[in-house]
């Protein structure tokens, strides 16, 4: 658990309420469920309470009056109440529980849905750790709240009110005598609520502050011992570690400090009792077995007291959890069709309804202007280009002259403030997200590997995709020496992001996962940047074998991959600055030219060194 | 740290790793003593309540007199009032045993997890050294503390408790008590069960989050293929499986409490049945009665908590031989160097061959090669070819055999750890930052540095025009929290952070490679113009698969499959190595924007 300690300090602005209004539309569909556990509670609490009463009777009208029949007929009556009640206990804690699990599982299904659909936008900005704990740890603190929180809360002043009434039904008197301690009671058990609270977040800061800093060390261990920094970091966790310790022991003085609270009020009502039941012993007429029943009742007031103290403030910061799932639930989705209103029975059907309709490829950009929110300085300036179908394209310049951008807005993970961009005579706006993004494969310049098999990441677990075609394009991505590399083949296990493959492994498979998919677009992405010249050789070969007959957008460094390409397109600042094959370009001596030459000949001195010699 | 001092000395870890409960006791002491005496007085006073309790009704059924009515409440009020007191003393103290022992348990593993060399953390990930830190140092902490407390209350009641039953009535107390024996042996068998169960839902958990983590991280990936449909339901059946174990311990959750009440109730169910005679014969009084019945009430925590306790040892003892294990490990780079170093004149490799402790084939045979002060080397080679373990093994990351490194002459494994690597600084393949802002990662580890020499190296690594375009310049903050820099920033920081430190011997590990190769080479420029100053010579290695990165180096050391192909002058081993012109002829094709 990696709790994030900056956000934790964020003061939260859900309530109890609040949060039952949200958690709502979930419950909902468990009326039944939810109706047969308020009859649990219920007739648990109501069986809780008759068991002084019978006890009190039994102490009236069995042992007072010696009559061993009555004493036999209520010890059965006892006995038969005590199971009922363990039984009803067990019933209630599981079924509140097990309600929670299956609202938590509906709650996380439509997280998860949300976030896939959430834009690529989203992403760039928020560190992907954060969003992870919150369909994992947020969701289970939101569990406990939910669980632990809300029932125990509900049921321990159900239990309360219940008391009261029975004392009330003993002796009314007795019960308005002793009502004088409500007050002081509410008063100083709130009081040490609102310090307990405050003392529960510093606590849990100061936890996650030391959980930050021992990653950290963790991960940078290497640097730590590099630059000789062991006992500097060393002090800076002692410091951590005995703040911590003393958050910890001001929480338990605070708690401590609720036991004085509880006993003085417990041997305050006690000795309210008896007293007044001695001194008023001919006006109210109580019997010993009565009096008996008022003191076990009495006793029983303060557990779920002590509970609701306890659970309320400990739930206080679960909230700051619930809210930021709900703040995640709040941001706004990409514009696609949405999964998330597809209950999971309903979606293996719906998977095939995606149309197998297939594009010849052809792309036209009309006057696209493209700039990312924040950012003042446009990155696509009005930008006007047809890539005819099957046709290969690479895109060449600097950093930041807009190649990457351009590849976006082809998918659709962003969206250009004017202009247009079509497919097959379409625009891209009218056409399905899902469905566009599925015609194009793309290969980046390091390629996401999914713990599993190789097989099961070229299909990416899609079951459509048969084990011959997996085979196929394996083979097609000259991927046979690395299936004879690794132990299983085709079932050859891959870690976690891949890291027991190399780059130019995982680039392969990536390549594979490709023609696997059978794009009519192709995307490549500085695909073979991280690679060395040896390895290059067999992606080279990947390569072409890809590109043939496919519409492909190429983004690459190295000349070998741009020779091959049908056209160059130059990018400076956004605008097109040249574009033609690469002899065409080469001939006509402009920017191009001159930028293969600066690149490539000028400043390579090892060139230098091999004219010296 | 000064507090230390003050403290009493610690013990020596082997002493307590060997008894960690008597050690930690005898540490804290004061209190552990005190939280003791305060509990023996709860217990001792909480005991007479049901008793006076009992006089009090037996006052109100026959009337003696008010004075001893008196004395009884007299006498409830000073219970509460000493319980009042006791009860808070016993926590505080208590309180304070267990957390000072976890902290004392908490920063040696810490300090130990900060000497562990990276053979040692290649078997374990961070999550196991969190898990140690965190859950197995509160385990510990919950069997010292509330386990040991828990543990004495129990055995203290199931003396006090009989003997006051006994008192009241010996024929009702064995019968009353019969079935008590069973539950120890009920709590502990079903807390058992929960922690199987417990164990199994943490399993699951963590499986699917890192089916979450797979999702979130691969996102790009699952949009650009539109596979989010496959990818929901592979979480959502592993998030059933978390559920339903969840279930699983929630039943078991669920049935314990249950299960102990119907057998204290089942105490009280006979005390109906039997208690007719004694009463009716005058043995017991009402009162009396009453006690008893109450007593029958106090008899379950105690047995509860036996249960408990047992399981708090066990736990608290599987988590204190995890922690043993890591405290027992060896670690295999020794600082026993007694020489010091002051100045680096020159380095000498002779014949090293080495292999990963789990490896099978040496990642560096034979390999031999020496450079002096103000000279640069630079190493070239394909992936896999030894370049990094090299550079890892002249900074002691892992051990080199005997006499095969040397640096002044002097066998590095004889050199003064510390010394050695405030000498040698390494820019590793893998940028690694801190959570901290700009200029504090770029000082981390120097002495104090002035805001300019800041400057000047943020303007050497060509980082200078980027910085000042962020709103908080130097004091941006990095990371998680911050903001993410790319690839070749992060690249271009720790170069820098290395630069800082004026190391004699710098090593740079293909650390220019998510920088474009103009501003690379510009950079490895003034890298060498810096080296160059007269006075104040500096050595470097480094290490890149471009070409034009170390073509102008002094020296070139050519890494083939772990054996050195050539090593000399850049025109010398353009003549000799033919990977080196297999690589330039390659690159001759590449090198491009």
């Amino acid at each position: 658990m990696k709790p994030d300690s900056t956000e934790d300090s964020v003061a939260h602005e859900l309530t109890f309420v609040h949060l039952f209004k949200r958690l709502w539309p979930y419950l909902r569909r468990y009326k039944l469920r939810l109706l047969f556990i308020i009859l649990l509670v219920v007739s648990f609490t109501l069986v809780g309470r008759s068991l002084p009463l019978v006890f009190g009777y039994a102490v009236d009208h069995g042992i007072k009056t010696k009559n061993q029949s009555t004493l036999i007929h209520i010890a059965t009556l006892f006995l038969f109440l005590q199971i009922l009640r363990s039984t009803l206990s067990l019933l209630q804690s599981f079924t509140i529980q097990d309600l929670g699990h299956r609202v938590l599982y509906s709650l996380r299904h439509r997280l998860v849905c949300h976030i896939l659909n959430l834009p690529i936008t989203y992403y760039d900005k928020t560190p992907s750790g954060r969003i992870m704990t919150r369909v994992t740890n947020d969701v289970y603190s939101l569990g406990e709240l939910f669980s632990q929180g809300f029932s125990a809360i509900f049921i321990n002043i159900f239990e309360i009110i219940t008391l009261f009434l029975t004392l009330t039904y003993v002796s009314a008197p007795l019960t308005a005598i002793l009502s004088v301690l409500i007050p002081p009671l509410l008063w100083s058990t709130r009081q040490l609520s609102r310090k307990i609270r405050i003392d529960f977040g510093s606590t849990k800061r100061k936890l996650a502050q030391i959980n930050s800093f021992t990653a950290e060390t963790i991960n940078g261990l290497k640097v730590v011992q590099l630059f000789n920094q062991g006992s500097a970091t060393m002090h800076s966790f002692n410091q951590l570690s005995s703040d911590y310790k003393n958050c910890q022991l001001k929480t338990v003085r605070l708690f401590a400090t609720l036991w004085p609270v509880v006993e003085a009020f417990n041997m305050g009502s006690l000795i309210l009792t008896i007293t007044v039941g001695a001194v008023l012993k001919n006006v109210l007429s109580l019997s010993p077995g009565q009096l008996a029943a008022f003191v076990l009742l009495v006793q029983g007031f303060f557990r779920p007291l002590r509970s609701i103290l306890e659970k309320y403030n400990q739930l206080q910061n679960s909230l700051a959890s619930a809210d930021r799932v709900f703040q995640l639930f709040d941001q706004t989705v990409e514009q696609v069709t949405k999964i998330e209103s597809i209950h999971p029975t309903e979606r293996d059907t719906k998977i095939h309804q995606i149309e197998n309709k297939s594009y010849s490829g052809e792309l036209i950009f009309q006057q696209v202007s493209f700039s990312y929110t924040d950012e003042k300085s446009v990155v696509i300036k009005n930008l006007n280009l047809k890539i005819e179908a099957g046709k290969s394209v690479a895109l060449v310049g600097r950093t930041g002259s807009g190649k990457t951008t351009l590849i976006s807005l082809v998918q659709k993970l962003y969206t250009p403030q004017t202009g247009q961009i079509l497919l097959d005579g379409v625009p891209l706006s009218q056409i399905e997200t899902h469905q566009l993004r599925s015609k194009i494969g793309v290969v980046l310049q390091d390629n996401f590997m999914f713990k599993g098999t190789v097989a099961e990441n070229v299909s990416l677990f899609n079951s459509k995709i048969s084990r011959k075609k997996i085979e196929q394009a394996l083979q097609l991505a000259c991927c046979e020496k690395l299936l004879n590399s690794h132990v299983g083949g085709l079932d050859a296990k891959i870690d976690e992001r891949g890291s027991n493959l190399s780059v130019g492994e995982r680039q392969l498979i990536a390549f594979a996962r490709v023609l696997a998919f059978n794009p009519d677009i192709l995307i490549l992405d500085e695909a073979t940047a991280n690679i060395d010249s040896v390895h290059e050789k067999y992606i080279q070969n990947a390569i072409r074998e890809i590109i043939k007959g496919r519409t492909s957008l190429i983004v690459a460094h190295r000349l070998s991959t741009i020779q091959y390409c049908d056209q160059i397109i130059l990018l400076n600042q956004g605008e097109i600055l040249e574009k033609g094959s690469h002899l065409q370009l080469m001939q006509s001596q402009g920017a191009y030219a001159e930028l293969v030459k600066i690149q490539f000949q000028d400043t390579n001195p090892t060139k230098q060194a091999l004219a010296i010699s | 740290m000064k507090k230390n001092l003050h403290e009493k000395k610690s013990p020596s870890l082997s002493d307590l790793l060997k008894a960690p409960y008597r050690i930690y006791i005898l540490q804290h002491l004061r209190p552990f003593i005190c939280g003791l005496i305060a509990l023996i007085v709860t217990n001792c006073f909480d005991i007479l309540t049901p008793t006076l309790i009992g006089k009090a009704i037996d006052q109100l059924v026959n009337w003696k007199d008010f004075s001893t009515f008196l004395k009884i409440i007299l006498f409830l009020f000073l219970i509460g009032l000493t319980l009042s007191c006791s009860r808070f003393l016993w926590r505080y103290f208590w309180g304070q045993f267990h957390h000072s022992v976890a902290e004392d348990l908490r920063n040696r593993l810490f300090s130990k997890i900060t000497d562990l060399s990276p053979s040692q953390m290649s078997q374990k990930t961070t999550g196991d050294l969190m898990s140690l830190i965190n859950n197995d140092v509160n385990s510990f902490r919950m069997a010292i503390g509330p386990g040991l407390l828990v543990l004495f209350d129990s055995l203290l009641l199931l003396v006090l408790v009989p003997i006051f039953m006994w008192k009241i009535s010996p024929e009702w107390t064995w019968r009353c008590l019969v079935l008590m024996p069973m539950i120890p042996f009920i709590v502990k068998s079903i807390l058992k069960k929960t922690h199987v169960a417990y164990d199994d839902q943490q399993n699951t958990f963590s499986k699917m989050s890192g089916l979450a983590q797979e999702i979130v991280s691969g996102v790009r990936t699952i949009k650009s293929y539109a596979q989010e449909e496959i990818q929901t339901q592979r979480f959502d059946d592993s998030s059933e499986k978390f559920r339903k174990s969840c279930n699983r311990v929630s039943f078991i959750d669920s049935y314990l409490s249950p299960i102990l009440e119907l057998c204290t109730a089942l105490g009280c169910v006979i005390l109906l049945f039997i208690g007719y005679e004694s009463l009716s014969a005058g043995k017991v009084s009402l009162g009396e009665f009453f006690a008893f019945y109450q007593y029958i009430q106090k008899m379950v925590w105690p047995m509860e908590g036996l249960g408990i306790s047992l399981s708090q040892y066990q736990m608290g003892k599987a988590a204190m031989n995890r922690i043993k294990a890591l405290f027992e490990e060896t670690n295999d780079i020794i600082d026993s160097g007694t020489q010091t170093i002051t100045d680096f004149e020159s380095l000498e490799v002779r014949n090293l061959t080495f292999s990963y402790p789990n490896g099978i084939h040496p990642v560096l045979s034979q390999v031999s090669f020496k450079i002096h002060k103000g000279e640069t080397l630079g190493v070239i080679g394909i992936t896999g070819s030894g370049k990094t373990t090299l550079v890892e093994l002249l900074c002691r990351f892992y051990p080199a055999p005997a006499h095969t490194i040397f640096i002044n002459d002097i066998p590095i494994e004889e050199i003064n750890l510390k010394s050695l690597r405030s000498l040698i600084g390494m820019v590793p393949q893998n940028h690694f930052l801190f959570s901290k802002n700009l200029s504090e990662n770029m000082t981390y580890g120097s002495e104090i540095v002035s805001a300019n020499e800041i400057q000047n190296m943020a303007q050497l690594v060509h980082l200078d025009q980027e910085i000042l375009s962020w709103p908080e310049g130097f004091e941006t903050q990095i990371g998680e929290r911050g903001i993410n820099l790319s690839g070749g920033q992060k690249q271009r920081v720790t170069l820098a952070r290395a630069l800082l430190k004026m190391y004699p011997f710098l090593i740079i590990d293909d650390s220019l490679s998510a920088v474009d190769n103009k501003t690379g080479l510009a950079i490895l420029q003034k890298i060498k113009a810096l080296a160059k100053l007269p006075g104040n010579k500096k050595t470097s290695l480094i290490i890149s698969h471009k070409m034009d990165h170390i073509a102008w180096t002094d020296k070139i050391l050519v890494l083939n499959n772990g054996k050195v192909e050539a090593f000399g002058p850049s025109q010398w081993v353009l003549q000799k190595s033919a990977l080196y012109q297999e690589l330039y002829e390659l690159q001759k094709q590449e090198a491009f924007a």
